[in-house]
This record gives structure tokens, sequence and C-alpha cells, in this order.
């Protein structure tokens, strides 16, 4: 088979990237003021999240080849499962800069 | 399956409808209004726990309606608590803290929505609406909260279940004919000020990331719109914090700017209400405004109109012309930044799909509250419908919407703070203040000139 005919890997997005934090309360602390007049748990946020490795906020949608595959999630019962599932994986570890936390991803 | 494909199935699919808060706001507020039409029906009605307060002019007065209401009171707590807290829980909210800060809200909301009934509120300007906004800011500004309140301070989903309660009070009809001008007019409006404020922020030097967020914000719907540009365009974390502090700051200075403005001009309360739904940045800041200003018709000199129209008309044209628009402007800003603007080593893939996923889903619920109690209005001659239909059904959902919207208001108050405002930064406020002038002349002169005379008939 030539090159050419080689399927090109897909990265996943950043939905299910260990960098990318879309849990609404962890997004509300994240972002001052949301929770004044907005809200982590609305439609119009939708899967968006921080990513820590390019320090930018994106939808789930978005990809980069920096992607890093999530991490299991220890079930806490339905409620905790089904918002892992929806928001993509939770890291309530400290965030610091996005330049600290790319080197320490790394 | 692949993980990125599950996860886009699981979010896509029936778990989403008990995980936005969307969603709960439409589930509570049309399940409240199918129990007001079950009691309705059997020949009863639920204003025995929409309780609120009555007109009083004495302390006495004041404390014979809490001591003789005092258990109507008390399960109208637990009936918010239960719905609430049901949905909250269902959100990853941890109950033990919501419980507590919500009945603080509850009870500080009913001392507010006593004084709002003082017979001489009017004379010292003491609306319920800017009350709650006012106390919650001197207290969270000038006090410490406990962290167990934060818990409670759900501003977005008290405004929405309201909104959908809100549904339930306006024709169907209403929405039909007032909802292509709220449209049209919206529509000038929103693309004048974002144009405004994107133009100025490039001049100004601002990543048009940056200015995009911005923009929306200030013409759009406010922190949602800068949440879900910031995401569609792939802003850079601190830019999305910018725009929030800009459209926080001047939603809560219009709250008690437009209204004053309003009265200093004698508009009836059609036209101020689709002012302020022009030229507001957010739902409940707008709604505040809308309330208060509603307030004054009848018992300010000059005020005409009827007192509802002010929230019908600021919901017709914030909800209806502006907000449930932002999946568009998401999906075309998300292209452009993807295909015009500078590379940063993210690829987006915005589709379609992007439009229904931003939707705001509450307004479905609105519509629908809308739709049903119409349906029952149509059924019943114009006198029944005042003498019955009115009094046993729809005022009962509008005590519960009242009550929903005192709660945003005091939540807005304790969760702003007012320190975050110099975050902003010197070109980005230059930028969005701009936009708020254009944005405030333009809703002015199409509220009280070019649609003068619609606005002013919807609230008669």
């Amino acid at each position: 088979m030539s090159a050419a005919a080689t399927p090109q890997p897909v990265t996943p997005s950043c939905g299910s990237c260990r960098c990318f934090d879309s849990e609404p309360a962890s997004v509300e602390r994240q972002i001052p003021g949301l929770r004044s007049l907005g809200s982590g748990y609305s439609s119009v946020k939708s899967g968006d999240g921080l990513c820590r490795y390019h320090g930018r906020y994106l939808a789930a949608e978005y990809r980069c080849p920096q992607f890093q595959a999530g991490k299991a999630q220890a079930s806490k019962g339905w409620r905790s499962t089904m918002v892992s599932r929806r928001s993509g994986p939770v890291d309530t570890t400290s965030t610091g800069t996005p330049q600290s936390s790319a080197m320490r991803l790394r | 399956m692949t993980s990125t494909a599950s996860i886009r199935a699981s979010r896509t699919g029936w778990r989403t409808l008990f995980l936005k808060e969307d969603w709960w706001a439409i589930w509570i507020g049309l399940g409240l209004l199918a129990a007001a039409i079950l009691l309705f029906d059997a020949g009863a009605s639920m204003k025995w726990i929409a309780v609120t307060p009555k007109k009083w002019h004495t302390i006495d007065q004041l404390l014979f309606q809490l001591q003789d209401n005092a258990g109507r009171y008390a399960l109208l707590f637990g009936l918010w608590a239960g719905v609430l807290g049901i949905a909250v829980h269902a959100l990853g909210i941890d109950l033990r803290h919501f419980l507590p800060a919500f009945l603080f809200i509850y009870g500080v909301s009913l001392l507010i929505f006593f004084l709002g009934e003082w017979d001489r509120a009017h004379d010292y300007n003491l609306e319920p609406p800017l009350v709650a906004l006012a106390l919650g800011l001197v207290i969270a500004n000038f006090g410490k909260l406990p962290a167990w309140i934060e818990s409670g301070l759900r501003v977005e989903f008290y405004i929405k279940t309201g909104i959908v309660l809100l549904g339930a009070t306006l024709p169907f009809t209403l929405i039909l004919w007032a909802g292509p001008v709220a449209i049209t007019q919206a529509t000038i409006v929103s693309l004048a000020t974002f144009g405004t404020i994107f133009w100025a922020g490039k001049k100004l030097g601002l990543d048009r990331r940056l200015a995009a967020t911005l923009g929306a914000g200030g013409a759009v719907c406010g922190v949602s719109a800068s949440i879900a540009i910031a995401g569609a365009v792939g802003a850079k974390k601190e830019h999305a914090p910018i725009s929030i502090s800009l459209v926080v700051f001047w939603a809560i200075a219009m709250i008690f700017a437009l209204p004053l403005a309003a009265r200093s001009l004698g508009l009836p309360t059609g036209v101020a209400g689709a002012w302020i739904g022009t030229s507001e940045f957010a739902d409940a800041a707008g709604l505040a405004a809308a309330q208060a200003y509603g307030g004054y018709a009848g018992n300010v000199p000059g005020v005409t109109g009827n007192p509802e129209a002010a929230v019908r008309a600021f919901t017709l044209m914030k909800v209806i012309g502006r907000d449930v628009w932002i999946g568009i402007w998401a999906l075309v800003l998300s292209v452009v930044a993807t295909t015009r603007w500078e590379q940063t080593g993210i690829q987006g893939r915005a589709g379609i799909g992007e439009i229904w996923r931003r939707f705001p889903k509450f307004v479905i619920g609105f519509l629908l509250a809308s739709l049903a109690v119409t349906a029952i209005a149509q059924s019943h001659s114009f006198a029944d419908y005042k003498n019955i239909v009115e009094p046993n059904l729809v005022a009962p959902l509008r005590n519960l919407r009242t009550w929903a919207f005192i709660f945003c208001f005091f939540s807005i108050g304790l969760t702003t703070r007012l320190s975050a405002f110099t975050r902003a930064g010197a070109k980005p406020f230059y930028a969005f203040t701009l936009g708020v002038a254009v944005n405030v002349t333009l809703g002015y002169v199409l509220s009280t000139r070019v649609f003068s005379g619609f606005w002013t008939a919807l609230g008669q």
C-alpha cells in the first residue's frame, strides 16, 4: 500500500483531552464574573472548556496535535458519571499558568 | 464507537436534558404550569401556595400579614426548595450547601417583597428589583459571605425559570404580532453594536478574538454571548473574563440608568421596555430594569401604560429578538476565526449543529407555556377569562414568576464584585463603551421614534 493511500490518524477532539476542563463548576471558578450574569451550566456554553496546554477557552469540537488522552474518572454515582460523559475529562488539579501546565503535562 | 464519538453521542443524548439548567428551567416552569392547569380544571387554584405580600401601611399590618400567611410562605419555600433542589442536585451542586443558601435568599427576598408593597415605597424608589440588587451589592462588597452561600446564587437558573413562567402570562398571539418587529429592531441594533465594538477593538490593537468576544457580549446576550463566542472562536483564557467584567459593569449601570432616563422622559411602559430590551446587556439585568419601570405605571406621574408591558416588551426584544440568535453568531464567527484570522495551532470544526447546541433552550419552555395558556384562554369568553382564568390560573403563575425574579435580582448583587471591574483594561473598556453609546442611542431612536406607535400600543 502506498503512503498516499494510508489513512491519516484522526486526532480526537479537545472534549476528550486531558488538558481540557469543561466541568461547569470548575469553569465558573476559573472565569471570574461568569456566575454574576451568566452560568457554567447554560446551554449556550455547550461543551466549551479551558485548555491548559494552550491557555485558551475552546469549544469541545476543536482539535490540536498536542492531544493527550483523558484520564479515567472514578465513578461517584450516576450524577458524576453523567457530568463526566457530557463534559469530557474532569481535572480538579491546580491549573497554574498555561506554560507551567504545559511543562507539567510534557 | 471511538471515545470522541461516544462523548458526542452522550452530549447530544437524553442525558443533556438533565445536565443543563436551561432544560431544568423548562421542567420546573412547565411542571408548575401543568400543576396549575390540573388544579384549575379540578375547580381549584394554585393561588393559595403562590402567595405574595399585599399592600400595607403600618408595621402592625405588615406583622399581621406575615403571621396570617406564615404557613403559606413556609409551604412556598418548600415548593421552591424542592423543585430547585432536585435540579441543582442533578447539576452536581451540593444540596447541603444549596438548601441553607436558598433559605437565606428566600428569607431576604420575602423582606424585599414586603418592602416593595409598602404604600410609600414608590416615594422612595424602593422598587423590589432595585432594592434586591442594591442590597446584594452592599452585602457582597462591604461584608463577608460564607462560602456555602455561593451554592444558592444561581442567577441564570432563577431568571430562566422565571422567563418560562413569564411565557404563561404572555399571549402567544402577542408573540406572533410583536416578534417580527422585535427581531427587526434587535437585529439592527445588534449588528451596529457588534460592528462598532469590533471595529474599535481592532483600531485599538486588540486581538480579533477578544474584539469579537466583546462585540458579542455587547450586541447579543451579555455574559452568555461572551462565553459562547469565546469558546466558538477559541479565545485566550483571559478574554472571556475581560468581556464579562465589562458586560457586568455596564449591565449593572444600565439597571439604574435606563429606568431613570425613561422615567425622566416620561416614556410609556411598552416603549421603555423595548428600549431596555434593546440596550441592556443581560436578561437578568434587563428584567430587573423592566420590572422596576413597570412598577412606576400608575404610581409615578407621567408614566403611562400597563405595568406588564415593560416586562413583555423587554422579553420580546431581548429573548426573541436577540438571545435566540446566539448559535448563528457562534457559527459565523467560528468559521471566520478558523479561516480568516491568525492561526493558533488549534483547528476548529464548526458545523450547522453549533446553532442548536448553543440555542438557549429555555426559550422553548417560554413558547410552550405561552401556547398552553393561550389555548386555554381561547376556550373561554373574554369575561370568563378576566373573572375566572386570570385570577385562578394566570395570576398564581405570575406570582411565582415574580418570586423567581426576586431570587435572581438579589443573587445578581451577591455575585457582583465591584473590584472585578478594574480587570478589563483601558482599551477593551474604550471599545466596549463606544458600543454602549451606539447601542443606547440607536435603541432609544428605534423604540421612541421608528417603532414608537407599535410599542406604545403593546402597553395598552
